[in-house]
């Protein structure tokens, strides 16, 4: 505050921060006294007399009196209270008609908390329940007697409060009866034409009630009942919207039909995200096998989500990620290749060590190390079948399933499965064949 | 003690002219309305606060008519003592 007043009167700092002490001083001193201090502009400080009251002791719950003493209150002036409320200026009091709905519901919450106008709530109250206890009569009587338009008008409070309740029935029921499909057009028709044009409230009413009438002879008793309490609504609304020209009826619908369509959007967010991890998942596990990655390694990619269903060897047909249009390009070399020496198929069939020259089909689940293992004896020696297939086989840990290779003899590699030695060139071979797509 | 005792007083003591010292009581006025106005709370040391209070909107009855009225919400200014002017005042 010093250094406003300091700005604003051109003074130093050091000369407003003396004025603010000095004035407030003098102000305590004069309270001290007894004395009421009126400062123009400002407002008044006073002391008021308190007297002495009996009170506990909130640590140790004793009983004691606060004796009877003096408090400090302080009064707005008008000027300085007009200024602090520039913000509400604007606003005025405005009296409200006899048609009370939602202010006068949040009127009673309002009421309820402040205590100085305890009569009102009271009375608030009364009418509110008055309207409620109305408003359900016209249901109830519609199958029976039914309320004739001209009675309407005059409950119009009632409706309006009644549409508030019955605004959820209006949803869920048009869903049930079948009713409704033959009539709903127009009745939709008629309705929004009522909350485009409030003003021809009243003209609509007679539409509507001629077409009541005509429909109520041609429908079962339970028809009528169980449209009616829509219409009537729609109908107090319209009037009641062309009487008001105030939001706090589509307000008032909005927030009670919240609850029952908030749960509905609950429900449908939730099955989709359900719906979504669904999806996701199912990418996952099968998502590696459609780029084609398939190779002994592929285990450490795929591993536990893998099915053990192992992909035909027709699986060339499976449409190809773009990362493998090299062994898509690959296998069609080596299916042709595959063709014009021999056309059997080979399955996985263990063969002893250093047999012929075999043909075998990558799978999901037969790698270069299961061949290597079940051909040579020792899956370490997989490099010996990646060399001779080098030509068509990129990255070892991504050879598309059915590409079909060629296990060659051991003895044309001159490596002996039981010579360490031999395998640990192998490894190295391994190793070096890596390093090449790194 | 009406406000023209309190800009003598003030004057006397701070050897001013009372016409600075009307003007700064005004702005002193002006700066805590801006500041209480904006939500701020401005404290004076040992004397007290001076804070906004905010009143909602609400229903009322006209008293005379008997009408329902809306009555808008208003922004006012409280003043809290502080301990000390408090433990001053406090005796009889």
């Amino acid at each position: 505050m010093t250094q406003l007043l300091a700005l604003q009167s051109g003074d130093t700092r050091k000369q407003s921060e003396d004025f603010i002490k000095e004035l407030f001083s003098v102000i305590s001193s004069a309270l001290a006294e007894g004395e009421v201090v009126k400062v123009k502009g400002l407002g008044v400080f006073k002391t008021i007399v308190v007297e002495a009251r009996k009170s506990v002791n909130v640590s140790t719950g004793e009983d004691h009196e606060i004796p009877a003493h003096r408090k400090v209150v302080f009064v707005a002036s008008k000027e300085l209270a007009a200024m602090v409320n520039e913000p509400f200026e604007m606003f005025e009091t405005v009296e409200i008609g006899d048609d009370m709905t939602f202010e006068e519901e949040e009127a009673v919450d309002v009421l309820y908390r402040e205590e100085d106008i305890p009569e009102v709530s009271e009375s608030v109250e009364n009418s509110i329940i008055d309207q409620e206890e109305a408003a359900p009569e016209p249901v109830d009587n519609a199958g029976e007697s039914f309320a004739q338009p001209a009675d309407q008008d005059d409950q119009d409070e009632d409706y309006t409060v009644y549409t508030v309740e019955d605004t959820d029935s209006d949803i869920s029921d048009p869903a049930d009866s079948a009713v409704y499909d033959e009539c709903l057009d127009s009745e939709i028709k008629i309705i929004s034409e009522e909350y485009c044009q409030p003003d021809t409230g009243n003209h609509e009413e007679s539409q509507i009630s001629g077409h009541d009438e005509h429909r109520r002879p041609s429908e079962p008793e339970s028809e009528p009942q169980s449209e009616l309490p829509d219409r009537d609504p729609d109908k107090g609304e319209g009037e009641s919207e062309s009487r008001m020209h105030i939001d706090y009826d589509d307000e008032d619908e909005y927030s009670t039909d919240k609850p029952k369509s908030r749960f509905g959007i609950g429900f449908i967010a939730g099955f989709l995200t359900a719906v979504i991890i669904g999806l996701v998942a199912y990418i996952l596990l099968y998502g590696f096998c459609w780029p084609s990655e398939n190779d002994h390694e592929s285990a450490t990619y795929v591993i536990s989500e893998v099915a053990s269903i192992p992909i035909s060897d027709n699986a060339g047909e499976i449409s190809a990620g773009p990362e493998s249009e090299a062994s898509e390009a690959a296998v069609r070399h080596n299916e042709a290749v595959g063709e014009t020496e021999e056309t059997t198929k080979t399955d996985a069939v263990p063969t002893a060590p250093s047999d012929g020259p075999v043909y075998d089909t990558i799978t999901k689940t037969r790698y270069l190390t299961t061949m290597a293992k079940e051909y040579y004896g020792n899956y370490n020696l997989w490099p010996i079948i990646y060399e001779e297939n080098k030509a068509f086989l990129g990255h070892p840990d991504r050879i598309r399933p059915g590409t079909r290779v060629v296990v060659p003899p051991l003895s044309k590699y001159g490596v002996d499965p039981n010579n360490p030695e031999d395998v640990a060139k192998a490894k190295r071979k391994g190793v070096e064949i890596y390093s090449r797509y790194k | 003690m009406d406000t023209k005792t309190l800009i003598s007083i003030l004057s006397d003591r701070l050897g001013r002219e009372p016409e600075d010292v009307t003007v700064l009581l005004r702005s002193i006025s002006g700066i805590l309305a801006d500041s209480v106005k904006q939500g701020d709370t401005v404290a004076v040391p040992g004397f007290g606060t001076f804070e906004p209070k905010m009143r909602e909107e609400r229903v009322a009855t006209h008293p005379s008519t008997g009408k329902k009225i809306l009555v808008p919400p208003k922004l006012s200014m409280v003043f809290k003592p502080s301990a000390i002017l408090k433990q001053r005042v406090r005796k009889f």
